[in-house]
């Protein structure tokens, strides 16, 4: 083993021959039993240490509960907020049946218009001249009165459920061989009063003025004049001769 | 002895064989050439060394942190066995009571041996160097056997350069009587 190399930096009050005479006298070495020992212990740490890292490299990590079971913990959190989330977020399907009450049924045709019957744009026309009918047909949905049987709809009117009723009268329309677009673009929508006024028993409005009209024209001797506004009155309603009175539906039989 | 706290065994070995000798001599001189105090000194401070291979951080040059740690194992010495401190040590009444006990272990430790004229200028030189004050013993060894220079003298004795430089001279002066009273 080399010794330190010893005077390397002198001060200037240093002495050269004191210096000279110090190396030369100053040789002791430790014993070598010390040196011995001394790197002994130094090898037995790095040993020590070695073994040491072994050790805590052979036993796996130790991880406490919650740090185990932390991510998985996090996981769950973030997956039950995203759902929350998706779960108040407005849908689709939620809003969707209010907007398919506003849109015309396309169910097939059940029900064949008639000859002789008029046409759904002279009943619409019709409508539109008499105020009361046009206060009736702010109840339907799409559907001329005219494109349903007068027959079957006044023999329906008291048997056929309410609810069947209204299908049948809301998928009108295609009953009467029309598109749903020309249906829409009618300028009042228009729908059976006479089932709605039999199942109901209630005169829709003007129902008792026209047969009032009636009676009045042919009261006056005017039956052309009565039976042009029972055939009016069978446009606007099919049931009209059901609020004339008994003295008249033998003649409103007559009447075509 | 970044090396060697990476688990570099021949590192160490390296650095001990640099340095050993001369902090033995550090121990020694200050243990007025008692072996045996030596010995154990040298060896705590090695010892200290290897347990502080992990800690040990690059702030001053190695030479500079063992001579600490060697100063301060010898200032524990001093407190233990003589129960005085360093600082007191640079007194005059100290400084005479400190003669005369290496005067009472040269008269005891003659050797008939060594009675040449090597062995009568050493006995002479350790001598004079064990009636310098400690603190300018301290200095001096530092200088001469640590090969440390006055700033890192200053720097881990904590005094300045002035006084370290003074310490020096004064040890100096005394060493160089011994030398000349010897010619």
């Amino acid at each position: 083993m080399s010794n330190h190399e010893r005077g390397s930096s002198r001060s200037p009050d240093g002495d050269a021959a004191l210096d000279r005479a110090w190396q030369q006298l100053s040789d002791e070495q430790p014993p070598p039993s010390l040196d011995a020992a001394i790197i002994a212990a130094a090898h037995k740490s790095i040993q020590g240490r070695d073994e040491h890292a072994q050790v805590v490299r052979a036993r796996p990590p130790y991880r406490s509960w919650p740090t185990r079971w932390q991510p998985l913990a996090a996981a769950a959190a973030v997956a039950g907020l995203a759902f929350v989330l998706v779960q108040s977020l407005p849908r689709d399907r939620d809003v969707a049946p209010s907007m398919r009450k506003e849109e015309p049924v396309t169910t097939p045709a059940a029900v064949q218009e008639q000859p002789g019957i008029p046409s759904s744009s002279e009943a619409i026309k019709a409508k539109t001249e008499s105020p009361p009918a046009a206060a009736v047909a702010r109840e339907s949905v799409t559907a001329p009165s005219s494109t349903i049987d007068q027959k079957s709809a006044a023999d329906t009117a008291t048997a056929m459920p309410a609810t069947e009723l209204d299908q049948r009268q809301i998928a009108a329309p295609e009953m009467s061989g029309r598109s749903a677009s020309e249906a829409a673009a009618a300028p009042v929508p228009a729908r059976t009063t006479a089932a709605t006024a039999a199942r109901d028993n209630v005169a829709p409005p003007g129902a008792a003025d026209r047969a009032a009209r009636v009676t009045a024209l042919y009261a006056a001797g005017d039956v052309a004049g009565a039976a042009d506004a029972l055939r009016e009155f069978r446009v606007v309603d099919p049931g009209a001769d059901m609020y004339l009175p008994e003295s008249l539906r033998d003649w409103a039989r007559t009447v075509e | 002895m970044r090396a060697y706290g990476d688990g570099d065994a021949r590192a160490f070995e390296a650095l001990y064989g640099r340095h050993r000798a001369a902090t033995y001599r550090y121990f020694l001189r200050h243990a007025d050439g008692h072996s045996a105090t030596a010995d154990e000194l040298h060896q705590d401070l090695w010892l200290k060394v290897i347990g502080a291979r992990e800690r040990y951080e690059t702030q001053a040059k190695f030479s500079t942190w063992l001579y600490t740690l060697a100063r301060h194992r010898m200032v524990d010495h001093w407190r233990s066995r003589h129960g005085i401190s360093l600082a007191s040590l640079e007194d005059e009444a100290t400084v005479t009571q400190a003669e005369e006990s290496v005067a009472a272990s040269r008269d005891g430790s003659e050797d008939p041996l060594h009675a040449t004229i090597d062995a009568q200028a050493r006995r002479r030189l350790f001598a004079a160097l064990g009636t310098v004050p400690a603190l300018q013993r301290d200095a001096f060894l530092l200088h001469v056997e640590g090969g440390l220079s006055l700033e890192e003298i200053a720097s881990l004795t904590a005094a300045s350069g002035e006084t370290v430089k003074s310490r020096l001279r004064y040890a100096y002066r005394r060493l160089r009587a011994a030398l000349e009273d010897m010619a």
